[in-house]
């Protein structure tokens, strides 16, 4: 904050004076990017904040496609907001992630700059691409003032203690995940890696890099189980790449997916010639390979989702892509993670940074429940919603809940986006530690299926009965059965999402249960499993909460 | 404006009174003490909402009193309320089923006051005020929920007594009574549960007039 310019800030009144100017009466196109401090922007009333053009998300301001209208209204509530630019039509955004805050200076000459925080600056050059015109070392996100996304106050999800992912798993296919850890291996992640350096470039828009992509589609189809497909898209305007995205269906909850994922593109001083990017990231990318590799001869709950992202280098647009679709389709995603650089050990006993924003502080702390009790590694969970220079962003900015695994975020590694990036700079075992904590995660949060699959198709609905002095709730659940081995079913109820107790005293028959009596100012969650003729149980079914069927 | 019928009771006993008083106590004699024993029934429009929506709107008390004329005007009053009434719980927003409960609301209420009399031709025309405290459990039928509680409540009510035999009286007043109980439910915060009551009953006077 210190290193910001003061001749940047200035107050909404003059933003609004300066919109005024610009535009003639009635004019209502927007034309201003403008950051305004989250602090000021959470004593607007609902309905100013619900109008706002939200286009990104910082640990402590957004930044807001804002019209003359806004900004006179930002101004007649004293709210301060910095014009970053005016006429963004036609430009070219970039979020730039500086490995120091000094880093900045390296910028000025490139294009326009605007520093944002201590760590991110708004780059633009007209409407060219970041990526070819400033050096390698810049991490990259695109930014599309088409983009819009709700600036509200950001929620904080209770962290889901390691306890709770106990209750959820039975017993057997918790069991399952330490099999599941010790079927990493190290050999295959280095001869990954390896394979991955030797295309020389997987620089995004070079023919190598499409051959790395037919690679991993062939590694991925040769796995059986999963569904592989390519999701091709365009970037930096007529280049076209591919993500890969290869799926092991859930057995019960198919529409639910937990996602591990790493991008495969790379960069460097000589992108199109000589990138071999072994930490940054075949060193990712190995592992979700490895982690398909296992996980893909088994059965779980929900959908795991394999995918390898192209052109993050870029932009990040790969993940974009992938993101604002899944979005769009109304997918459920439980959480996204995302290993970016996880093999380079700067100093001995390496740790692995795990970012999240504040939403998905739970997926961190269940990655951190995850490494210690599966695959022990030093671990630093860091809170910042800023840290936006990997694919996790785009799944922050469609509100889902995401990590980002990296060796350090500060990037210490000297070889990074340099042709000097290969294998031998990396320590395997490091790598190896952290695919294993990150399949234990994904293979806890999918939930490995033991016995007889969870019911699906959960819903709650719940209404509140009264009389003059009392008050209950009760709710009605129903669910779909997705085993035919399922004798009944057992219904689960939490107060806290932690502590559950079952809710029915004999074992169900039906698939729909009504808990009556309950606490009217308190809310319940509620789990289904089944259970087979010999007495075994499913894992819990996806939670809902009483209300969620209300509001549909 | 929750408590207008009580008011009104207040107002016309104001008016009524000082006129009784002038003609001249055709009926009881004024000065003589007498003691009287009277029982009836009520038709009550409950003042809260609430009480109207789960139990309907008017209830059926039953009543019983015993007055004491003193000196002059003045005499003692003390009863005895019953409430009983039957409902069914209501949802709090959209409902989502049509799940319900009967309900059972039961009022005991001990009460005290003063009265103060004057006539008008042959009847007694009197006014009243006093405390009550009620004893009252609300019960949801087949469940294990219900709710008791005790609380204070203050009434007004103003009437008449018309002479039909030696002994016996036709006891008609109206009353409006609060009850404020301080606890609710998902209708209302706090709960009243009094009203505005038309009383009819029979009164036994002892002594005769």
């Amino acid at each position: 904050m210190s290193r910001r310019s003061g001749g940047w800030r200035i107050i909404a009144l003059l933003a609004g004076l300066a919109a005024g100017a610009l535009s003639g009466p009635g004019d209502t196109a927007e034309k201003a990017l403008i950051r305004v401090e989250k602090g000021d922007l959470w004593i607007l009333p609902a309905e100013v904040l619900a109008r706002l053009h939200g286009i990104q998300e910082l640990e402590t301001s957004w930044v807001i496609l804002a019209s003359d209208e806004q900004l006179s209204e930002l101004a007649a509530r004293r709210v301060p907001a910095e014009i970053l630019d005016i006429s963004p039509e036609g430009k070219a955004y970039f979020l730039v992630f500086l490995r120091s805050p000094e880093a900045a200076g390296g910028l000025r000459g490139f294009g326009e700059v605007r520093i944002l925080d201590e760590w991110t600056v708004l780059f633009w050059s007209g409407g060219r691409e970041a990526r070819e015109i400033l050096p390698a070392e810049f991490k990259l996100k695109r930014l599309s003032p088409e983009d819009r996304f709700p600036v509200v106050r950001p929620g904080r999800e209770r962290a889901v203690s390691a306890a709770e992912a106990d209750v959820r798993l039975r017993r057997r296919a918790a069991e399952l995940i330490p099999q599941f850890v010790s079927l990493v291996s190290k050999a295959n992640l280095t001869k990954n890696i390896q394979d991955l350096q030797d295309f020389r470039t997987r620089y995004a828009s070079t023919a190598a890099c499409e051959y790395a992509g037919t690679f991993l589609f062939e590694h991925f189809s040769s796995l059986p189980g999963l569904e592989t497909s390519y999701d091709p898209f365009l970037f930096a305007g007529t280049r076209t790449t591919r993500n890969i995205v290869a799926v092991l269906p859930g057995k019960s909850n198919a529409d639910r997916s937990v996602i591990l994922c790493a991008h495969y593109d790379s960069t460097s001083n000589q992108p199109t010639t000589n990138a071999p990017g072994a930490d940054d990231n075949a060193s990712g990318t190995a592992a979700v390979m490895e982690i398909a590799r296992v996980l893909s001869s088994y059965a779980f709950d929900f959908s795991l989702k394999f995918i390898c992202f192209s052109a993050e280098e870029w932009g990040l647009y790969g993940s974009k892509h992938y993101a604002q679709k899944a979005k769009a389709a109304g997918e459920t995603i439980i959480g996204v993670v995302n290993m970016d650089m996880i093999g380079y050990e700067d100093v001995p006993s390496e740790d692995i940074d795990i970012i999240v924003n504040p939403a998905s502080d739970w997926l961190g702390a269940r990655y951190l429940s995850a490494a210690e009790r599966y695959a022990p590694l030093p671990t630093l969970k860091i809170v910042n919603a800023s840290f936006r220079g990997s694919d996790h962003s785009p799944f922050w900015d469609q509100g889902y809940h995401a990590l980002c695994g990296i060796e350090d975020a500060g990037v210490p590694n000297p070889h990074y986006h340099k042709t000097t990036d290969t294998l031998s700079t990396l320590n395997m075992d490091f790598v190896t530690s952290v695919t294993r904590a990150s399949l234990a995660l994904g293979a806890e949060l999918a939930q490995p299926v033991v016995s007889l699959s969870a019911p699906a198709g959960l819903t709650a609905r719940s209404q509140v009965l009264t009389s003059l002095f009392s008050n209950a709730k009760t709710v009605f659940l129903d669910w779909r059965t997705t085993s035919d081995q399922a004798v009944g079913y057992n219904v689960y109820r939490s107060t806290n999402r932690e502590r559950y107790e079952k809710a029915n005293g004999t074992l169900l028959t039906a698939t729909t249960f009504t808990d009556r009596f309950l606490r009217a100012g308190s809310a319940y969650y509620y789990a289904v499993t089944a259970v087979d003729s010999s007495g075994r149980e499913s894992n819990f079914s996806a939670e809902v909460r009483d209300d969620a069927g209300n509001r549909k | 404006m929750k408590h207008r019928g009580g008011w009104m009771i207040l107002l016309l006993a104001a008016a009524a009174l000082p006129r009784g008083l002038e003609a001249g106590d055709a009926g009881a004699r004024p000065g003589r003490a007498w003691l009287s024993l009277g029982g009836g029934g009520g038709v009550c429009v409950p003042a809260d909402k609430a009480v109207r929506t789960l139990y309907g709107d008017v209830s059926f008390p039953l009543h019983a009193h015993l007055s004491l004329r003193l000196a002059g005007p003045f005499g003692l009053i003390v009863g005895y309320r019953y409430l009983g009434a039957a409902g069914e719980t209501a949802a709090v927003g959209p409902p989502v089923d049509d799940e319900g409960y009967d309900l059972r609301l039961r009022v005991h209420s001990l009460r005290a006051g003063i009265r103060l009399d004057s006539s008008l031709g042959k009847a007694s025309i009197f006014a009243l005020a006093g405390g009550s405290y009620n004893f009252y459990k609300e019960s949801w039928l087949e469940t294990e929920i219900s709710f008791s509680g005790r609380k204070a409540g203050y009434f007004l009510g103003a009437g008449a007594e018309i002479p039909v035999l030696r002994f016996w009286d036709i006891h008609v007043r109206l009353e409006y009574a609060l009850v404020p109980t301080g606890k609710g439910g998902g209708l209302s915060s706090e709960v009243d549960l009094g009203g505005l009551e038309a009383v009819v009953g029979l009164v036994f006077r002892f002594g005769g007039r």
